[in-house]
């Protein structure tokens, strides 16, 4: 059998296996649905609440999808200024850090106190969260770069300009692709977040605002549900990046091989 | 130390006696601490530069590595220029499209050199380019090289410290030494151009070689007892 769909099989047969341990220590324990739904009751929720949950996602992949984005052009953006004076990166690099070392859950209530509740402090959330990999990553491609390179392009006289478009950004895509791919699972973490405490008052609520209210309503099934959902969706946004970055790293493989 | 224009210049030194640095000098890359380069023309002149690593952007087909000084100068109708350039260095329009990852390590310096030769220059300096590949493959590219210098006809300078390298491709050897790193002697190679493979075997060749080994040998003693 080749390997693809060994790797395919086994993760489904081990998932049929826990499912039904987990449907068989419901029944046989006869644990409380509040405490641990059986399958088929997360299940059920899946069907009758399909609407809600459909709703919930599309909103929570917007805001994280919205986040990620703002979050790779600013990242880039602010490592370009970076890459242009180690007086900047100096001077700015602590408060990069700083912005990563802040809990998250923390910050949260400070930016619905400043957005309000809704979309807005959602994705602001995301974008706090998912900044930081692509600052660093693109920094440190922009500013890693080989000496006879950097000699050739002062052999031509060229221009700071020419020298960032030329040499520093392309320079930096395989870097700026690895930041990337670790800020889209980021990125629905801080959507999940941000719903928690900012989402009670959109139109259309995320996942995040459904486990919050489903946990305090002992509605355990939908929080299952929720959950599930909200892992699947990091899932789809990671192979998304993945997807494209593959495209796109077409001209650099040299450097995928090495990682 | 003076080049005539048109010249092929090789220097010949052990490591660390200063050959990058002079080549360096020349090229602009290095200020001198002391002293002045002086172009015949006067003002600046066109120079080219080959690393001893082809130094290619890996995300650069060979084409667009060859087109990059040109694109650098806003020099958008170097086409044919590119062109001539890649087919006088050996690259059959086969290679063109390709990644330098795609390529051997002699057929990325052919590239590196194109790229070098692709403004034009008045002055080619090269920092031992083949000392990475094997003796096969750098003798194959001294005859191309030479080939080139004589369409060219750019003064070229060429550091190595392979002293078959040396005398094959110069019209003149200049020996280094180090500590202080400086010239200690050039000598005139009265060879006939054009020259080709079936010189190596040729006993005024070898003599050559066997007197400039015994010159460089001297002045490194010479240091020692110094």
């Amino acid at each position: 059998m080749n390997t693809k769909v060994n790797r395919i099989l086994w993760p489904a047969i081990l998932f049929i296996v826990l499912v039904a341990l987990w449907a068989l220590a419901v029944r046989v324990f006869d644990v409380k649905a509040y405490i641990l739904p059986s399958p088929s009751d997360v299940l059920d929720v899946f069907v009758t609440e399909s609407q809600t949950l459909k709703s919930a996602t599309l909103a929570t992949a917007a805001a994280a999808g919205l986040g990620f984005l703002i979050s790779v052009i600013a990242g880039v953006s602010i490592a370009i200024l970076f890459s242009q004076s180690a007086l900047i990166r100096m001077s700015c690099y602590p408060y990069a850090i700083f912005l990563q070392t802040m809990p998250i859950v923390a910050v949260a209530p400070l930016i619905v106190l400043w957005f309000g509740f809704g979309f807005q402090s959602v994705t602001t959330v995301v974008v706090i969260i998912s900044l930081f990999p692509i600052i660093t990553n693109a920094t440190t491609g922009m500013t890693s770069l080989e000496q006879g390179h950097v000699e050739l392009f002062e052999l031509y006289n060229a221009s700071r300009w020419q020298l960032l478009f030329n040499l520093r950004l392309p320079n930096a895509v395989p870097h700026i692709v690895t930041g990337a791919r670790i800020s889209s699972g980021l990125a629905v973490v801080g959507a999940i977040v941000g719903e928690f405490f900012a989402g009670a008052s959109d139109k259309l609520k995320g996942l995040g605002y459904y486990v919050q209210s489903t946990g305090l309503l002992l509605k355990t099934d939908m929080l299952f549900a929720c959950i599930f959902l909200s892992a699947a969706l990091g899932v789809v946004l990671f192979l998304l990046v993945s997807l494209i970055s593959r495209g796109v790293l077409r001209k650099w493989t040299f450097d995928l091989n090495n990682n | 130390m003076d080049i005539p224009s048109g010249g092929f210049l090789t220097l010949l030194g052990p490591s660390g006696c200063g050959k990058s640095t002079i080549l360096r000098l020349i090229a602009g890359l290095t200020s001198p601490t002391d002293g002045d380069i002086h172009f015949n023309e006067g003002g600046t002149i066109n120079r080219s530069f080959v690393f001893q690593d082809p130094t290619l952007l890996p995300w650069r087909t060979v084409w667009k590595n060859v087109a990059l000084p040109l694109a650098l100068r806003d020099d958008s109708n170097g086409d044919g220029q590119i062109e001539g350039v890649l087919k006088l260095v050996g690259l059959d329009s086969t290679h063109w499209q390709k990644y330098p990852r795609e390529l051997s390590g002699g057929m990325r310096m052919r590239v590196s050199i194109a790229r070098a030769l692709v403004t034009n220059p008045q002055v080619l300096l090269l920092d031992e380019p083949f000392a990475a590949l094997d003796e096969l493959r750098r003798q194959q590219l001294n005859e191309d090289l030479l080939a080139i210098w004589a369409e060219q006809k750019c003064t070229t300078v060429f550091v190595t410290h392979n002293v078959g390298e040396a005398v094959f491709l110069g019209q003149q050897v200049a020996i280094m030494q180090s500590d202080p790193g400086r010239i200690a002697e050039t000598i005139a190679i009265s060879l006939n151009q054009p020259r080709t493979a079936a010189l190596r075997t040729e006993q005024e060749y070898t003599e050559l070689v066997t007197h400039v080994s015994s010159q460089l040998y001297m002045h490194q003693t010479n240091e020692a007892l110094a």
